[in-house]
């Protein structure tokens, strides 16, 4: 005789039921975690990087901008072969 | 009786497991996506670093000639210049470059200036500036105070654009200006140049076409190389990446060790699995509902721990302090790195991490239900 608590013979008993709603809920929110890092993997080409490599381009830079302008990292031609660094205090607005 | 029957009612009697013990899952889940998030950080910003600084790097001059006399740095004559570079073979397009670094209004700038025509589809609806005009890096954006920029205390422009803040990784602190404020502001007599940019028909010649430079022009110049600094780039991304896989193979022992003695070895587990297995469950059962319960949290856990490292290493405000924190650098607000290659990085992640995993609840598991029911029965808290 079927539990008076099961509404239907499809329905799973209550100690399931939580069970059942904790894999939906981790399946959903996981499916979309990788939809969503799938969508932006596949978005190609990103429209911020073209355009800084185009600028790089122009001005034929150097370096990144990661670091700051006038430090040896950023402008690494600016490294003269005969002046030690320590002594180009003032001198950085030289070409 | 579930020997045969796997799946879904395998599914749910592995989640009614994870459910009995949440506090202790929870834990277990928070564990595997802080070591997942740690080491996939440092792993995609590295590769994302590597490939982004190799593109811009690609579009940089493979050598940069610069003149120098007895008092360091000199101008260099663009007509001499050309004239020179044009006589050493495989050595294409030399380009004038005039640019600088002065005072700006919160710590030096780039200042550049194109001698050439500036294509329409690359000006992107900015406009070349005009003489006291100056289009600035979105960096310097917000110290501009009404559309008024001072460069070394001596020289005040109209800032009448802002490059886009997603091309940061070129232009944060640039300012464009026009070729005769450049000029002036940098002391270049006209007809001179800051330096001047060659391209290589070959860039592996670099070494050998450098002596021909030097010998072709009238003046001493200092020649640099900028596919030694495109290597340099290249070593420290790679450096990155190997620093955080070998801080991540104690991490992953610790967790396997964690996993060992106490996830599948206690005394209750053990007199539970001696009460499955005189109900009928057989060790396979058991082994395989531990493993499903395991991959319960363990696969949330990587997947969330992942989708955070990717957040942090390709959407843009999080990228950049990501990267501000491994590489030293500035902060780029809007810093956006190349993602190629991402995918395959994430899935070696995932083995990483999980493998190990899943092998430790397996071989612990066995190890601890292939004995008597009785003798699993009679562990505490049963005896």
């Amino acid at each position: 005789m079927p539990s008076v608590y099961r509404k239907k013979s499809g329905d799973l008993p209550a100690p399931c039921r939580n069970a059942r709603n904790l894999l939906m809920g981790l399946a959903v929110v996981t499916s979309l975690l990788l939809l969503a890092m799938g969508a932006d993997l596949l978005r190609q080409p990103l429209p911020g990087q073209a355009a800084a490599e185009q600028w790089m381009h122009t001005f034929s830079l150097s370096g990144p901008a990661l670091w700051t302008a006038g430090s040896p990292t950023r402008h690494p031609e600016t490294i003269h072969p005969g002046i030690d660094l320590r002594l180009t205090v003032g001198m950085e607005s030289l070409p | 009786m579930i020997s045969g029957k796997s799946g879904y009612p395998m599914l749910l009697w592995a989640a009614r497991e994870v459910l009995r013990l949440p506090g202790r899952n929870l834990l277990l889940l928070a564990c595997l996506a802080s070591l997942t998030f740690l080491v996939a950080t440092a792993l995609l910003l590295s590769q994302a670093l590597d490939r982004t600084w190799s593109r811009l790097m690609d579009q940089a001059p493979d050598l940069v000639v610069r003149r120098i006399d007895a008092g360091g740095w000199a101008p260099i004559p663009v007509a001499t210049a050309l004239a020179s570079a044009s006589t050493v073979p495989g050595a294409l397009s030399p380009t004038p470059r005039l640019w600088g670094v002065v005072p700006g209004p919160r710590g030096p700038v780039t200042v550049a200036a194109s001698t050439a025509a500036i294509p329409e589809d690359a000006l992107r609806g900015l406009t070349p500036p005009l003489r006291g005009q100056a289009v600035v890096g979105a960096g310097m954006a917000g110290f501009i105070q009404d559309d008024r920029l001072i460069l070394d205390g001596r020289m005040q422009l109209t800032v009448i654009g802002t490059f886009p803040p997603e091309t940061g990784l070129a232009t944060h602190d640039l300012v464009w200006m026009a070729p005769a404020d450049a000029r002036s502001l940098l002391g270049i007599p006209s007809g001179h140049a800051s330096d001047l940019a060659v391209t290589l028909f070959h860039p592996e010649e670099a070494e050998a076409i450098r002596a021909d430079l030097a010998a072709a022009f009238p003046w001493p110049v200092n020649i640099t190389g900028l596919r030694a600094d495109s290597w340099r780039h290249h070593v420290r991304a790679v450096r990155m990446g190997g620093m955080a896989v070998v801080a991540c193979v104690p991490a992953v022992l610790a967790m396997v060790l964690i996993v060992l003695g106490t996830a599948a070895g206690t005394g209750s587990r053990q007199s539970q699995w001696g009460l499955l297995k005189a109900l009928g469950w057989t060790t396979g059962d058991i082994v395989r509902l531990q493993v499903i319960q395991a991959a319960v949290v363990g696969l949330p856990a990587i997947i969330f721990g992942l989708a955070l490292a990717y957040a942090a290493v390709f959407h843009p405000p999080a990228a950049g302090i990501a990267a501000m924190w491994i590489t030293g650098g500035r902060h780029l607000p809007e810093l956006v790195l190349d993602h190629s290659g991402a995918a395959a990085i994430m899935l070696e992640i995932t083995a990483l991490v999980i493998l190990p995993y899943l092998m430790a609840v397996y071989l612990s598991t066995i190890k601890g239900v292939a004995r008597d029911p009785l003798h699993l029965l009679q562990e505490s808290p049963w005896k």
